[in-house]
Formats: structure tokens, sequence, C-alpha cells
């Protein structure tokens, strides 16, 4: 079993091969073809998504995406983080199958 | 004793129906990727079937047979549906026999049109660019398609959008609009004419396309140019309102609505995608038919984003 509480700031993610998005108009489409489900990402985590490549460190995002919007990185990171714990709950992230997560202790 | 390996029973049973003495045969249907007639010893619901897929027939003889045999005698009836000699169902319930041969129809359709993308939608047709309703059962669409056809826009279909992925295209599938009880109330107009085979339908209303326009079936493929996700807010008080729809949100909302999404996998996710990205998207609450009609053609006035 796989804990999200692994991923913390130092964890890089990358989506699964098999996990297709696409951007419109600011928003981004993922289309999981293992399981058929369909997400729908909000403007800003659309913005993570893309920068999601198997190298960059949470950190690393949190910290470009904060530069660039000119806010406090801590803040930023810790939102990539629950972020990228959501993605790899619903299975669209490298090393994270659903059905291996350890559910969450009360 | 016969022996079934060298007579299936199946050439059997197809054999005695083909001896039987239909009332009805309905000419070729062929339903996108599916062609089929229907035989059956009720004249009167072969005569609505002929209505049903009337802008679908062709000529020759079908490549597959529905049989729906009806035995009736006092105290007794029983429904038999047959798809090419192989029984399918056998029921003393007349409505679940006749709309059981509809949703095998249905399926087959949809199992043999692999070389599209098939989204469960009505879809009509505004100078020469496609309309997508899509949205789950119950939502409005058919009461919509039926209003916007009556206003003069092409009927392409009231089950299924089929995109083609190379060309992006919407193919028609015009069977007849499927109208529940819920929307009869206020389309009493297109109340068929009680034959005696009301039994068979369950209170369901099937609406030719001719019977709304005779010229009301678009025949050539169209590009969506607008993707709606409608919702009927219930009639009464209830306001019209139609609000911008995100495309990725249109998007989902494809996506979800697909009947063989499996079957295309990506290039069936690159096409929805193309398709929204080439529309405008909007969901509409529907207070009442007219004024969502009404909303609708402001709205399609605009033209489409590429127009």
């Amino acid at each position: 079993m796989v804990e999200l509480r692994t991923i913390d700031a130092h964890f890089a993610p990358a989506p699964w091969p098999w996990v297709a998005s696409v951007e419109l108009d600011g928003e981004v489409v993922l289309y999981d073809e293992d399981t058929g489900r369909v997400h729908l990402l909000n403007e800003s985590a659309s913005i993570v998504w893309q920068l999601l490549d198997g190298e960059s460190t949470i950190e690393q995002i949190g910290r470009d995406v904060a530069g660039a919007a000119g806010v406090e990185p801590l803040e930023v990171i810790s939102q990539v983080i629950d972020l990228v714990r959501m993605l790899a709950g619903v299975g669209v992230i490298r090393g994270f199958d659903p059905a291996a997560i350890e559910p969450p202790s009360p | 004793m016969l022996d079934t390996d060298a007579r299936p029973w199946g050439d059997i049973a197809a054999r005695l129906l083909e001896g039987r003495p239909w009332a009805h045969r309905t000419r070729r249907v062929r339903a996108l990727g599916w062609d089929f007639g229907v035989r059956t010893n009720v004249a009167g619901l072969g005569e609505r079937l002929d209505r049903v897929f009337e802008a679908m027939a062709t000529g020759g003889e079908p490549a597959h047979w529905y049989s729906f045999v009806v035995s009736q005698r006092p105290g007794f009836q029983r429904q038999r549906v047959y798809r090419d000699g192989v029984r399918l169902l056998d029921t003393p319930d007349a409505s679940r026999a006749f709309l059981y041969m509809l949703w095998d129809i249905n399926q087959h359709v949809f199992r043999s049109t692999d070389d599209k993308v098939l989204v469960h939608a009505s879809v009509v047709e505004h100078g020469g660019r496609g309309v997508v309703l899509s949205a789950p059962s119950e939502s409005g669409k058919t009461t919509l398609a039926l209003g916007l056809v009556e206003r003069g826009l092409g009927y392409l279909t009231d089950e299924a959008a089929a995109i083609h992925p190379a060309t992006g295209l919407v193919h028609p599938f015009p069977k007849a609009l499927s109208v529940d009880t819920g929307a009869q109330s206020f389309l009493d107009r297109y109340r068929p004419e009680d034959t005696g085979i009301e039994a068979f339908l369950q209170g369901q209303w099937q609406v030719p396309p001719s019977s709304i326009r005779p010229d009301a079936v678009a025949t050539a493929p169209v590009r969506p140019a607008w993707v709606i996700v409608p919702a009927y807010a219930g009639g009464g008080a209830a306001v019209t309102r139609l609000a911008p729809l995100s495309r990725g949100a249109a998007l989902t909302q494809l996506m979800e609505q697909s009947l063989n999404l499996h079957v295309h996998g990506r290039v069936g996710f690159d096409t929805l995608a193309a398709a929204v990205r080439s529309s405008r998207c909007f969901r509409l609450v529907m207070g009442d038919l007219p004024s969502a009609c009404d909303t609708m053609e402001r709205m399609l006035d605009e033209g489409p984003i590429d127009g």
C-alpha cells in the first residue's frame, strides 16, 4: 500500500502515460484511458498540471508558480502538495494506483 | 430425435419464422452501421415502426431481420422477439417486448458504428452547422430539439451524435423522436392516433421528424458549432436562462455522455476536444419550451465562432 502523505515538497510528480490531457481556454481536461474516468481541472490546477514532468519537484513547481504570480512560495507549495495528493488519489500520477492507496487515518 | 449438432436449433427457428405469414414487413433501414428490418404479425405495429425509421428507410433486402411475434388468445398473450431467428425475449408484457426490441436495435446501431465516436445527444442543424444538445436522460433534449425543428432547424438525431474522427462531422441518425410521458402535456399536438397498439408503447410517443415538418431531416453531415447542455427547470415560475459554459466543462459533459469512448480511447478524446474547440458552449436552464426556443434562436443568430 502507498500513502498519499508520502507526497511532499521533494516529490517530482509525473502523469501516468495513459492519462491524456487537453487544454481548453485555460482549463485542462484529463482522460484516463485505463479507467475511462474524466477530470476537469480549474485554471490554477491546470497551470500546475502542465508543469508536472517527473523531474521538477513540487517545491520547484511551487516556487516557479509563486514567482510568476508574485505571491508567497510556502503557501503555493502547500497548495501544490494538496493538488498532487488529490491527483494521485484519483489515479493520474505515476506511482500511485488508487486501488493500492492507503486510506487516510481517521 | 433431432441431431442438434447437425441442425442447430437457431437454424430451425429461423426457418420456422421464414414460413410465417407476416402481416407487415418494414422497409429496409440503414441506421448508421446497422442494416435491418422488422417483420411482425401485428399490422398496426409494423406500420408504426415504418414511421419510426422512415427517415433511414432504403431499398433492398435487410442484412438482419427482427421478428416480433404476438400470440394472442382469450386470457393468453405472449410476445416473442427474435433477431435473425435467435429468440431474444419471450414475455407476456407487450410494452417490455417492444421497448426491448427498440433497445436492441439501438445497441446494434452503436456496436456497428465503431468508425464514429458516439455521444448520447440530440443534434439539430442551423445554417449548415450542428447544434449538439447533450445531457443525461429526461433533461429536456428531445423537447428542445423538437421545438427547434418546429422553428425551421434541421433534424439529425434524438439518440446519438455520431462524430467521425477524421472529419469531425456529425452524421445523421434521424430515428423518430421519443417523447416520454413527462413532456407530453405540452406537446399534445404530437399525440399519436390510437390504432390499438398503444399497449406496446408504454405511453412513449415516437414522433417521426416528417410529422414536425415534411422537410425536417438534415441529410448531410454537419460540423458542430454549438454545444448546449440543457436542463429542464420544471416549468411554472421557472425562468429560462442561458449561461456560458467553459469548453472544459462542455468536453467533460460530452465524454460522460459518450457511448463508445472505450472503443476509441485517445482518438475519441481528441475528436470530442476538437468538437468543443470549434463550438460555442452554453448551459440552458429551460423554463418553458417557447422561451427556451426564443433564447436559443437569439443565441444562434449571433452565429458560430468561426462563421
